[in-house]
Protein backbone atom coordinates (compact mmCIF):
# COMPACT_ATOMS: atom_id res chain seq x y z
CA UNK A 1 0.00 0.00 0.00
CA UNK A 2 1.41 3.14 -0.99
CA UNK A 3 0.28 5.55 1.67
CA UNK A 4 1.73 8.12 4.21
CA UNK A 5 0.52 6.44 7.34
CA UNK A 6 2.84 9.19 9.36
CA UNK A 7 0.52 12.08 8.10
CA UNK A 8 -3.13 10.11 8.47
CA UNK A 9 -5.09 10.74 11.87
CA UNK A 10 -6.12 6.73 13.32
CA UNK A 11 -9.24 7.54 12.05
CA UNK A 12 -8.03 8.01 8.86
CA UNK A 13 -5.71 5.26 8.66
CA UNK A 14 -8.60 3.13 9.95
CA UNK A 15 -10.45 4.69 6.74
CA UNK A 16 -7.61 3.68 4.47
CA UNK A 17 -7.59 -0.14 5.92
CA UNK A 18 -11.05 -0.40 5.21
CA UNK A 19 -10.79 0.83 2.01
CA UNK A 20 -8.09 -1.24 0.82
CA UNK A 21 -10.09 -4.64 2.16
CA UNK A 22 -13.03 -3.45 0.11
CA UNK A 23 -10.88 -3.55 -2.92
CA UNK A 24 -8.54 -6.92 -3.04
CA UNK A 25 -6.00 -6.63 -5.41
CA UNK A 26 -5.97 -8.54 -8.43
CA UNK A 27 -9.63 -10.21 -7.61
CA UNK A 28 -11.79 -10.24 -10.72
CA UNK A 29 -15.24 -11.27 -8.84
CA UNK A 30 -17.22 -14.07 -10.56
CA UNK A 31 -20.16 -11.67 -10.98
CA UNK A 32 -21.63 -8.16 -10.25
CA UNK A 33 -23.82 -10.25 -7.63
CA UNK A 34 -20.83 -11.40 -6.05
CA UNK A 35 -18.87 -7.70 -5.81
CA UNK A 36 -21.95 -6.67 -4.29
CA UNK A 37 -21.53 -9.74 -1.41
CA UNK A 38 -18.54 -8.82 -0.89
CA UNK A 39 -19.27 -5.01 0.18
CA UNK A 40 -21.94 -5.94 2.25
CA UNK A 41 -20.77 -8.66 4.15
CA UNK A 42 -17.89 -5.88 4.99
CA UNK A 43 -20.07 -3.36 6.08
CA UNK A 44 -22.28 -6.01 7.83
CA UNK A 45 -19.23 -6.44 9.97
CA UNK A 46 -18.26 -2.68 9.85
CA UNK A 47 -21.71 -1.80 11.39
CA UNK A 48 -21.96 -4.67 14.12
CA UNK A 49 -18.20 -3.56 15.36
CA UNK A 50 -18.35 0.13 15.18
CA UNK A 51 -21.51 -0.51 17.27
CA UNK A 52 -24.13 0.70 14.70
CA UNK A 53 -27.37 -2.35 14.14
CA UNK A 54 -26.14 -3.85 10.68
CA UNK A 55 -28.11 -5.30 8.50
CA UNK A 56 -28.20 -8.92 10.27
CA UNK A 57 -25.53 -10.31 12.79
CA UNK A 58 -22.77 -11.42 10.50
CA UNK A 59 -21.56 -14.98 10.97
CA UNK A 60 -18.09 -14.92 11.43
CA UNK A 61 -16.96 -18.66 12.08
CA UNK A 62 -13.63 -19.50 13.15
CA UNK A 63 -13.08 -23.01 12.92
CA UNK A 64 -10.09 -25.08 13.54
CA UNK A 65 -9.09 -27.68 11.40
CA UNK A 66 -13.27 -29.02 10.72
CA UNK A 67 -12.49 -28.07 7.33
CA UNK A 68 -10.08 -31.08 6.96
CA UNK A 69 -12.35 -33.39 8.13
CA UNK A 70 -15.23 -32.59 6.34
CA UNK A 71 -13.57 -33.11 3.17
CA UNK A 72 -13.13 -36.21 4.37
CA UNK A 73 -9.16 -36.04 4.15
CA UNK A 74 -6.51 -36.33 7.62
CA UNK A 75 -4.60 -33.25 8.79
CA UNK A 76 -1.68 -34.42 7.92
CA UNK A 77 -2.66 -34.67 4.14
CA UNK A 78 -3.61 -30.74 4.30
CA UNK A 79 -0.58 -29.97 5.98
CA UNK A 80 1.64 -31.45 3.26
CA UNK A 81 -0.54 -30.88 0.55
CA UNK A 82 -1.71 -27.16 -0.35
CA UNK A 83 -4.17 -28.02 -2.85
CA UNK A 84 -6.14 -30.62 -0.90
CA UNK A 85 -6.18 -27.98 1.70
CA UNK A 86 -7.53 -25.10 -1.10
CA UNK A 87 -10.43 -28.04 -2.04
CA UNK A 88 -10.90 -28.90 1.51
CA UNK A 89 -11.13 -25.09 2.72
CA UNK A 90 -13.27 -24.13 -0.18
CA UNK A 91 -15.87 -27.15 0.34
CA UNK A 92 -15.98 -25.77 3.97
CA UNK A 93 -16.67 -21.88 2.95
CA UNK A 94 -19.10 -22.94 0.20
CA UNK A 95 -20.91 -25.01 2.68
CA UNK A 96 -21.06 -22.46 5.52
CA UNK A 97 -21.63 -19.52 3.51
CA UNK A 98 -19.67 -17.14 5.99
CA UNK A 99 -19.91 -13.29 6.09
CA UNK A 100 -16.05 -13.34 6.34
CA UNK A 101 -13.73 -16.98 5.58
CA UNK A 102 -10.48 -18.49 7.45
CA UNK A 103 -7.78 -19.16 4.56
CA UNK A 104 -5.86 -22.33 4.66
CA UNK A 105 -3.14 -21.02 6.52
CA UNK A 106 -4.11 -21.99 9.57
CA UNK A 107 -3.30 -25.71 8.52
CA UNK A 108 0.23 -24.77 8.55
CA UNK A 109 2.73 -25.93 6.13
CA UNK A 110 4.49 -29.48 7.41
CA UNK A 111 6.93 -29.32 4.81
CA UNK A 112 8.47 -25.68 6.01
CA UNK A 113 8.77 -27.22 9.84
CA UNK A 114 10.24 -30.13 8.36
CA UNK A 115 12.72 -28.21 6.21
CA UNK A 116 14.04 -26.32 9.68
CA UNK A 117 13.35 -28.78 12.25
CA UNK A 118 10.85 -26.48 14.44
CA UNK A 119 10.52 -28.37 17.40
CA UNK A 120 7.06 -26.94 18.65
CA UNK A 121 5.07 -28.32 16.74
CA UNK A 122 3.88 -32.10 16.52
CA UNK A 123 2.58 -33.18 13.04
CA UNK A 124 0.03 -35.86 13.08
CA UNK A 125 1.09 -38.93 11.00
CA UNK A 126 4.59 -38.01 12.11
CA UNK A 127 5.58 -37.30 15.11
CA UNK A 128 2.05 -37.99 16.37
CA UNK A 129 0.75 -41.45 15.36
CA UNK A 130 -2.89 -40.45 14.14
CA UNK A 131 -2.92 -38.50 11.20
CA UNK A 132 -6.95 -37.18 11.88
CA UNK A 133 -5.52 -35.20 14.99
CA UNK A 134 -4.53 -31.91 15.24
CA UNK A 135 -0.93 -30.78 15.37
CA UNK A 136 0.34 -30.21 19.25
CA UNK A 137 2.59 -27.09 20.14
CA UNK A 138 5.09 -28.33 22.94
CA UNK A 139 6.51 -26.12 24.98
CA UNK A 140 9.56 -26.02 26.73
CA UNK A 141 12.10 -23.73 28.54
CA UNK A 142 13.90 -22.42 25.21
CA UNK A 143 15.41 -19.41 27.14
CA UNK A 144 16.24 -19.80 30.62
CA UNK A 145 15.84 -18.14 33.35
CA UNK A 146 19.39 -16.96 34.47
CA UNK A 147 18.88 -15.75 30.76
CA UNK A 148 16.11 -12.98 30.66
CA UNK A 149 19.38 -9.89 30.81
CA UNK A 150 20.70 -11.16 27.77
CA UNK A 151 17.13 -11.26 26.07
CA UNK A 152 16.35 -7.91 27.37
CA UNK A 153 20.40 -6.14 26.40
CA UNK A 154 19.93 -7.58 22.64
CA UNK A 155 16.48 -9.66 21.34
CA UNK A 156 17.19 -10.17 17.92
CA UNK A 157 20.83 -11.23 19.40
CA UNK A 158 19.00 -13.74 21.49
CA UNK A 159 16.69 -15.03 18.91
CA UNK A 160 19.80 -15.92 16.30
CA UNK A 161 21.89 -17.38 18.32
CA UNK A 162 19.96 -19.11 21.44
CA UNK A 163 16.22 -19.27 20.13
CA UNK A 164 16.89 -20.60 16.48
CA UNK A 165 19.43 -23.18 17.97
CA UNK A 166 16.95 -24.75 20.38
CA UNK A 167 14.04 -24.59 18.90
CA UNK A 168 14.78 -25.43 15.40
CA UNK A 169 16.78 -28.67 15.22
CA UNK A 170 18.38 -27.76 11.32
CA UNK A 171 19.55 -24.25 13.29
CA UNK A 172 21.24 -25.87 15.59
CA UNK A 173 24.63 -24.80 14.29
CA UNK A 174 23.96 -20.85 14.22
CA UNK A 175 24.61 -20.95 18.31
CA UNK A 176 28.40 -21.10 16.59
CA UNK A 177 27.63 -17.49 15.10
CA UNK A 178 29.19 -14.28 17.48
CA UNK A 179 26.98 -11.16 18.15
CA UNK A 180 26.45 -9.35 14.89
CA UNK A 181 26.28 -6.11 16.61
CA UNK A 182 29.79 -4.86 16.63
CA UNK A 183 30.65 -5.92 13.40
CA UNK A 184 32.54 -3.10 12.12
CA UNK A 185 35.82 -2.21 11.80
CA UNK A 186 37.23 -4.36 14.43
CA UNK A 187 39.34 -7.32 14.96
CA UNK A 188 39.71 -8.06 11.61
CA UNK A 189 35.87 -8.57 11.06
CA UNK A 190 35.79 -11.60 13.46
CA UNK A 191 32.54 -11.97 13.58
CA UNK A 192 32.07 -13.22 9.77
CA UNK A 193 34.49 -16.31 10.56
CA UNK A 194 31.45 -18.28 11.92
CA UNK A 195 30.00 -18.37 8.38
CA UNK A 196 32.84 -20.02 6.96
CA UNK A 197 31.75 -22.97 8.82
CA UNK A 198 30.42 -25.94 6.95
CA UNK A 199 27.93 -26.69 9.96
CA UNK A 200 26.75 -23.55 9.65
CA UNK A 201 26.81 -23.27 6.27
CA UNK A 202 24.15 -26.05 6.08
CA UNK A 203 22.08 -24.53 8.51
CA UNK A 204 21.80 -21.06 6.64
CA UNK A 205 21.00 -23.58 3.51
CA UNK A 206 18.09 -25.01 5.04
CA UNK A 207 17.18 -21.48 6.07
CA UNK A 208 17.13 -21.10 1.91
CA UNK A 209 15.27 -23.97 1.41
CA UNK A 210 12.41 -23.06 3.88
CA UNK A 211 12.19 -19.94 2.43
CA UNK A 212 11.39 -21.01 -1.02
CA UNK A 213 9.31 -23.32 0.31
CA UNK A 214 7.86 -20.53 2.40
CA UNK A 215 7.30 -18.87 -0.89
CA UNK A 216 5.43 -21.65 -2.53
CA UNK A 217 3.03 -21.80 0.47
CA UNK A 218 2.10 -18.35 0.26
CA UNK A 219 0.99 -18.38 -3.16
CA UNK A 220 -0.91 -21.22 -2.29
CA UNK A 221 -2.44 -19.21 0.43
CA UNK A 222 -2.85 -16.09 -2.13
CA UNK A 223 -4.28 -18.32 -5.15
CA UNK A 224 -6.97 -19.66 -1.93
CA UNK A 225 -7.70 -15.80 -1.23
CA UNK A 226 -7.99 -14.59 -4.72
CA UNK A 227 -10.84 -17.64 -5.45
CA UNK A 228 -12.72 -17.18 -2.60
CA UNK A 229 -12.87 -13.15 -2.61
CA UNK A 230 -13.79 -13.52 -6.37
CA UNK A 231 -16.78 -15.61 -5.34
CA UNK A 232 -17.74 -12.79 -2.89
CA UNK A 233 -16.64 -13.82 0.44
CA UNK A 234 -14.05 -11.11 2.87
CA UNK A 235 -10.63 -13.02 4.78
CA UNK A 236 -11.36 -12.88 7.84
CA UNK A 237 -7.60 -12.13 9.29
CA UNK A 238 -5.03 -9.62 8.07
CA UNK A 239 -2.89 -11.54 10.35
CA UNK A 240 -1.89 -12.85 13.80
CA UNK A 241 -0.13 -10.98 16.95
CA UNK A 242 -0.09 -12.08 20.65
CA UNK A 243 -0.23 -10.23 23.78
CA UNK A 244 3.60 -10.21 24.96
CA UNK A 245 3.32 -12.32 28.08
CA UNK A 246 2.35 -15.53 25.57
CA UNK A 247 4.69 -14.67 23.69
CA UNK A 248 7.09 -14.89 25.82
CA UNK A 249 5.24 -17.72 27.61
CA UNK A 250 4.68 -19.72 24.60
CA UNK A 251 7.80 -20.17 22.76
CA UNK A 252 10.14 -18.47 25.50
CA UNK A 253 9.94 -20.14 29.04
CA UNK A 254 6.62 -22.36 28.73
CA UNK A 255 4.04 -22.34 30.91
CA UNK A 256 5.92 -23.67 33.34
CA UNK A 257 8.66 -21.52 33.62
CA UNK A 258 6.70 -17.74 32.95
CA UNK A 259 4.25 -18.92 36.20
CA UNK A 260 7.31 -19.00 38.44
CA UNK A 261 9.24 -15.83 37.01
CA UNK A 262 5.87 -14.08 38.27
CA UNK A 263 6.84 -15.31 41.31
CA UNK A 264 10.40 -15.64 41.66
CA UNK A 265 11.93 -13.11 39.41
CA UNK A 266 8.55 -10.61 38.59
CA UNK A 267 10.94 -7.60 37.59
CA UNK A 268 12.80 -9.60 35.20
CA UNK A 269 9.78 -10.35 33.63
CA UNK A 270 8.01 -6.81 33.67
CA UNK A 271 11.31 -5.59 31.79
CA UNK A 272 11.21 -8.26 29.07
CA UNK A 273 7.17 -7.32 28.68
CA UNK A 274 8.22 -3.88 28.27
CA UNK A 275 10.89 -5.35 25.64
CA UNK A 276 8.49 -7.36 23.55
CA UNK A 277 5.89 -4.73 23.21
CA UNK A 278 6.59 -2.94 20.78
CA UNK A 279 7.97 -6.28 18.78
CA UNK A 280 3.60 -7.39 19.11
CA UNK A 281 2.64 -4.33 17.83
CA UNK A 282 5.21 -3.85 14.97
CA UNK A 283 3.69 -7.82 13.83
CA UNK A 284 0.15 -6.58 14.13
CA UNK A 285 0.53 -3.71 11.70
CA UNK A 286 3.04 -4.52 9.45
CA UNK A 287 0.69 -7.74 8.70
CA UNK A 288 -2.43 -6.31 8.54
CA UNK A 289 -1.25 -3.89 5.99
CA UNK A 290 0.93 -5.96 3.80
CA UNK A 291 -2.43 -8.44 3.86
CA UNK A 292 -5.04 -5.15 2.95
CA UNK A 293 -6.87 -6.32 5.77
CA UNK A 294 -7.36 -4.24 9.19
CA UNK A 295 -8.48 -7.55 11.41
CA UNK A 296 -5.19 -8.88 13.96
CA UNK A 297 -5.98 -11.37 15.30
CA UNK A 298 -5.11 -11.82 19.41
CA UNK A 299 -5.19 -15.15 20.76
CA UNK A 300 -5.03 -14.99 24.45
CA UNK A 301 -3.47 -17.90 26.05
CA UNK A 302 -2.16 -17.88 29.68
CA UNK A 303 -4.38 -15.09 31.04
CA UNK A 304 -7.32 -16.98 31.80
CA UNK A 305 -8.76 -17.29 35.48
CA UNK A 306 -7.70 -20.31 36.71
CA UNK A 307 -4.44 -19.83 34.95
CA UNK A 308 -3.62 -16.86 37.08
CA UNK A 309 -4.52 -14.70 39.63
CA UNK A 310 -6.65 -11.55 39.37
CA UNK A 311 -3.32 -9.62 40.54
CA UNK A 312 -1.59 -11.07 38.46
CA UNK A 313 -3.10 -10.45 35.58
CA UNK A 314 -3.45 -6.84 36.27
CA UNK A 315 -0.03 -6.48 37.06
CA UNK A 316 1.77 -8.91 34.52
CA UNK A 317 -1.04 -9.67 31.74
CA UNK A 318 -2.99 -6.70 31.21
CA UNK A 319 -0.82 -3.57 31.08
CA UNK A 320 0.83 -4.66 27.90
CA UNK A 321 -2.11 -6.33 26.38
CA UNK A 322 -3.55 -2.82 26.43
CA UNK A 323 -0.52 -1.09 24.75
CA UNK A 324 -1.02 -3.60 21.79
CA UNK A 325 -4.38 -2.27 21.81
CA UNK A 326 -4.24 0.81 21.83
CA UNK A 327 -1.66 1.07 20.04
CA UNK A 328 -2.77 -1.19 16.93
CA UNK A 329 -5.80 0.95 17.12
CA UNK A 330 -3.96 3.93 17.27
CA UNK A 331 -2.55 2.56 13.81
CA UNK A 332 -6.00 2.30 11.69
CA UNK A 333 -6.21 -2.18 12.54
CA UNK A 334 -8.82 -3.83 14.78
CA UNK A 335 -7.82 -5.57 17.32
CA UNK A 336 -9.35 -8.87 17.19
CA UNK A 337 -8.95 -10.17 20.80
CA UNK A 338 -9.91 -13.63 21.23
CA UNK A 339 -10.07 -14.40 24.56
CA UNK A 340 -9.35 -18.36 25.66
CA UNK A 341 -10.92 -19.89 28.84
CA UNK A 342 -13.07 -18.26 31.63
CA UNK A 343 -12.77 -14.13 31.04
CA UNK A 344 -15.49 -13.47 33.21
CA UNK A 345 -13.40 -11.60 36.11
CA UNK A 346 -11.71 -10.30 33.20
CA UNK A 347 -14.15 -8.03 32.02
CA UNK A 348 -13.47 -5.00 34.53
CA UNK A 349 -10.53 -4.51 32.51
CA UNK A 350 -11.25 -5.26 29.33
CA UNK A 351 -13.97 -2.81 29.11
CA UNK A 352 -10.91 -0.09 28.90
CA UNK A 353 -10.36 0.46 25.68
CA UNK A 354 -11.72 2.54 22.96
CA UNK A 355 -15.25 2.44 22.06
CA UNK A 356 -16.61 0.34 18.68
CA UNK A 357 -12.98 -0.36 17.88
CA UNK A 358 -11.81 -3.71 19.10
CA UNK A 359 -13.45 -7.34 18.39
CA UNK A 360 -13.68 -9.54 21.50
CA UNK A 361 -14.57 -12.99 21.29
CA UNK A 362 -15.54 -14.87 23.88
CA UNK A 363 -15.07 -18.84 24.95
CA UNK A 364 -16.00 -19.50 28.15
CA UNK A 365 -18.11 -16.18 29.75
CA UNK A 366 -21.07 -15.56 31.74
CA UNK A 367 -22.20 -13.95 28.71
CA UNK A 368 -24.89 -11.66 29.66
CA UNK A 369 -22.54 -9.70 32.11
CA UNK A 370 -20.61 -9.47 29.23
CA UNK A 371 -23.41 -7.88 27.25
CA UNK A 372 -23.84 -5.60 29.72
CA UNK A 373 -20.64 -4.54 30.79
CA UNK A 374 -19.54 -4.19 26.91
CA UNK A 375 -22.68 -3.66 25.48
CA UNK A 376 -21.49 -0.16 24.73
CA UNK A 377 -17.70 -0.35 24.34
CA UNK A 378 -16.95 -3.37 21.99
CA UNK A 379 -18.70 -5.81 19.60
CA UNK A 380 -18.80 -9.53 20.94
CA UNK A 381 -18.28 -13.21 19.55
CA UNK A 382 -18.16 -16.69 20.18
CA UNK A 383 -19.22 -18.23 23.17
CA UNK A 384 -21.58 -21.19 21.37
CA UNK A 385 -20.59 -23.77 23.18
CA UNK A 386 -18.11 -26.85 21.51
CA UNK A 387 -20.21 -29.31 23.59
CA UNK A 388 -23.50 -28.60 21.57
CA UNK A 389 -22.25 -27.91 18.06
CA UNK A 390 -20.14 -31.68 19.09
CA UNK A 391 -22.40 -33.65 20.83
CA UNK A 392 -25.48 -31.73 21.24
CA UNK A 393 -28.33 -31.93 18.60
CA UNK A 394 -28.90 -29.33 15.51
CA UNK A 395 -32.05 -28.01 17.41
CA UNK A 396 -30.04 -27.45 20.51
CA UNK A 397 -27.44 -25.07 18.78
CA UNK A 398 -30.17 -23.15 16.84
CA UNK A 399 -32.02 -22.46 20.34
CA UNK A 400 -28.14 -21.37 21.85
CA UNK A 401 -27.71 -18.80 19.04
CA UNK A 402 -31.27 -17.53 18.78
CA UNK A 403 -30.99 -16.70 22.30
CA UNK A 404 -27.67 -15.45 22.06
CA UNK A 405 -28.45 -12.89 19.31
CA UNK A 406 -32.03 -12.10 21.63
CA UNK A 407 -30.24 -10.97 24.44
CA UNK A 408 -26.48 -10.21 23.38
CA UNK A 409 -27.48 -8.67 19.45
CA UNK A 410 -30.08 -6.64 20.91
CA UNK A 411 -29.38 -3.17 19.26
CA UNK A 412 -25.97 -4.57 17.56
CA UNK A 413 -22.43 -5.91 19.24
CA UNK A 414 -22.82 -9.35 18.13
CA UNK A 415 -21.20 -11.52 15.84
CA UNK A 416 -22.00 -15.40 15.92
CA UNK A 417 -18.79 -18.03 16.07
CA UNK A 418 -18.60 -20.94 18.12
CA UNK A 419 -16.54 -20.86 21.60
CA UNK A 420 -13.29 -21.80 20.05
CA UNK A 421 -11.87 -23.54 17.20
CA UNK A 422 -13.27 -26.75 16.17
CA UNK A 423 -12.49 -29.83 13.82
CA UNK A 424 -14.67 -33.13 13.93
CA UNK A 425 -17.74 -31.48 14.70
CA UNK A 426 -21.11 -32.98 12.89
CA UNK A 427 -21.61 -30.53 9.90
CA UNK A 428 -25.05 -29.93 10.26
CA UNK A 429 -24.53 -28.62 13.80
CA UNK A 430 -21.92 -26.36 12.04
CA UNK A 431 -24.29 -25.50 9.45
CA UNK A 432 -27.08 -24.83 11.80
CA UNK A 433 -25.16 -22.29 13.73
CA UNK A 434 -25.02 -20.15 10.26
CA UNK A 435 -28.48 -21.30 9.92
CA UNK A 436 -29.83 -20.03 13.00
CA UNK A 437 -27.63 -16.48 12.92
CA UNK A 438 -29.32 -16.01 9.24
CA UNK A 439 -32.51 -17.27 10.79
CA UNK A 440 -33.05 -15.17 13.65
CA UNK A 441 -30.16 -12.49 13.42
CA UNK A 442 -32.47 -9.99 10.52
CA UNK A 443 -32.86 -6.50 12.10
CA UNK B 1 -4.52 -49.14 43.09
CA UNK B 2 -5.55 -45.77 42.18
CA UNK B 3 -8.56 -43.82 43.48
CA UNK B 4 -8.99 -40.96 41.07
CA UNK B 5 -8.41 -40.64 37.25
CA UNK B 6 -8.31 -37.22 35.87
CA UNK B 7 -8.36 -36.79 32.01
CA UNK B 8 -7.82 -33.48 30.42
CA UNK B 9 -8.43 -32.35 26.87
CA UNK B 10 -7.87 -29.11 25.28
CA UNK B 11 -9.84 -29.95 21.86
CA UNK B 12 -13.39 -31.39 21.08
CA UNK B 13 -11.19 -34.59 19.46
CA UNK B 14 -10.56 -35.80 22.63
CA UNK B 15 -14.34 -35.58 24.19
CA UNK B 16 -14.54 -39.62 22.61
CA UNK B 17 -10.98 -40.94 23.76
CA UNK B 18 -12.74 -39.65 27.38
CA UNK B 19 -15.55 -41.55 26.84
CA UNK B 20 -13.60 -44.71 25.04
CA UNK B 21 -11.70 -44.69 28.38
CA UNK B 22 -14.13 -44.72 30.42
CA UNK B 23 -16.15 -47.66 28.76
CA UNK B 24 -12.86 -49.68 28.78
CA UNK B 25 -12.73 -48.99 33.02
CA UNK B 26 -15.95 -50.23 33.03
CA UNK B 27 -15.53 -53.46 30.58
CA UNK B 28 -12.34 -54.13 33.20
CA UNK B 29 -14.79 -54.28 36.05
CA UNK B 30 -12.89 -50.98 37.30
CA UNK B 31 -15.85 -48.43 37.51
CA UNK B 32 -16.92 -48.68 40.41
CA UNK B 33 -13.75 -48.32 42.84
CA UNK B 34 -12.45 -45.79 40.35
CA UNK B 35 -13.85 -42.24 39.93
CA UNK B 36 -13.23 -40.21 37.39
CA UNK B 37 -12.57 -36.52 36.61
CA UNK B 38 -12.71 -34.62 33.23
CA UNK B 39 -11.48 -31.35 32.59
CA UNK B 40 -10.30 -28.16 30.57
CA UNK B 41 -12.00 -25.04 28.90
CA UNK B 42 -14.33 -27.23 26.89
CA UNK B 43 -15.99 -29.27 29.09
CA UNK B 44 -19.03 -28.88 30.81
CA UNK B 45 -22.01 -31.21 32.25
CA UNK B 46 -23.38 -31.99 29.08
CA UNK B 47 -19.75 -33.50 27.84
CA UNK B 48 -19.42 -35.24 31.34
CA UNK B 49 -22.50 -36.90 30.37
CA UNK B 50 -21.64 -37.28 27.21
CA UNK B 51 -18.33 -39.17 28.54
CA UNK B 52 -19.76 -40.90 31.91
CA UNK B 53 -17.13 -39.18 33.87
CA UNK B 54 -17.88 -38.48 37.64
CA UNK B 55 -17.30 -35.25 37.67
CA UNK B 56 -15.89 -32.17 35.33
CA UNK B 57 -13.92 -29.22 36.17
CA UNK B 58 -12.01 -26.00 34.59
CA UNK B 59 -9.23 -26.10 36.25
CA UNK B 60 -6.58 -27.91 38.51
CA UNK B 61 -7.62 -25.80 41.53
CA UNK B 62 -10.96 -27.90 41.40
CA UNK B 63 -9.31 -31.34 41.04
CA UNK B 64 -7.88 -31.30 43.73
CA UNK B 65 -11.25 -30.11 45.60
CA UNK B 66 -12.79 -33.16 44.22
CA UNK B 67 -9.90 -35.62 44.76
CA UNK B 68 -10.12 -34.22 48.79
CA UNK B 69 -13.93 -35.21 48.91
CA UNK B 70 -14.02 -38.65 47.07
CA UNK B 71 -11.04 -39.11 49.88
CA UNK B 72 -13.24 -38.09 52.31
CA UNK B 73 -16.01 -40.09 51.33
CA UNK B 74 -13.88 -43.31 51.04
CA UNK B 75 -12.36 -43.45 54.60
CA UNK B 76 -15.96 -42.29 55.94
CA UNK B 77 -17.31 -45.46 53.65
CA UNK B 78 -14.12 -47.37 55.11
CA UNK B 79 -15.11 -46.38 58.78
CA UNK B 80 -18.74 -47.08 58.38
CA UNK B 81 -17.47 -50.71 57.14
CA UNK B 82 -15.54 -50.96 60.55
CA UNK B 83 -18.15 -49.96 62.86
CA UNK B 84 -20.66 -52.73 61.00
CA UNK B 85 -18.15 -55.48 61.83
CA UNK B 86 -17.99 -54.19 65.21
Amino acid sequence: MNINWEELSSDERLEEMFRAWLSPEGVEFVSPEAEEAYEQRITRVRDALQLRVPDRVPYIPLYGLFPAHYAGMTVEEVMYDYDKAHQAWKKTVLALDPDLYVNISIAYSALVFELIGYKQIKVPGKQLADPKLTYQFIEDEYMRADEYDEFIADPTDFMLRRYYPRAFSELEPLQKLLPLRTGMWTCWFDLFAPFGDPQVAEALDSLVRAGQELVKWYRAIGKFDQEMQGLGYPNMLGCLTFAPFDLIGDSLRGTRGIMLDMLRIPDKLLEALEKMTPFAIEIGIRGARAARNPMVLIPLHKGAAGFMSDEQFRTFYWPTLKELVLALDEAGVIPYVYTEGDYTPRLEYLVDVPKGKVLYHFETVDIYKAKELLGDVACISGNVPLSSLQTGTAQQVKDYVKELIDVVGKGGGLMVDAAAGFDDVPPENVKAMGDATKEYGVY
Amino acid sequence: MPQVIGLSGFLTLTFDPMKATIEALEEAGLRDSIKVMIGSGQIDDQIRKHTGADAYGRDAVIAVTFAKQWAREKQSEHQLGRAFIR
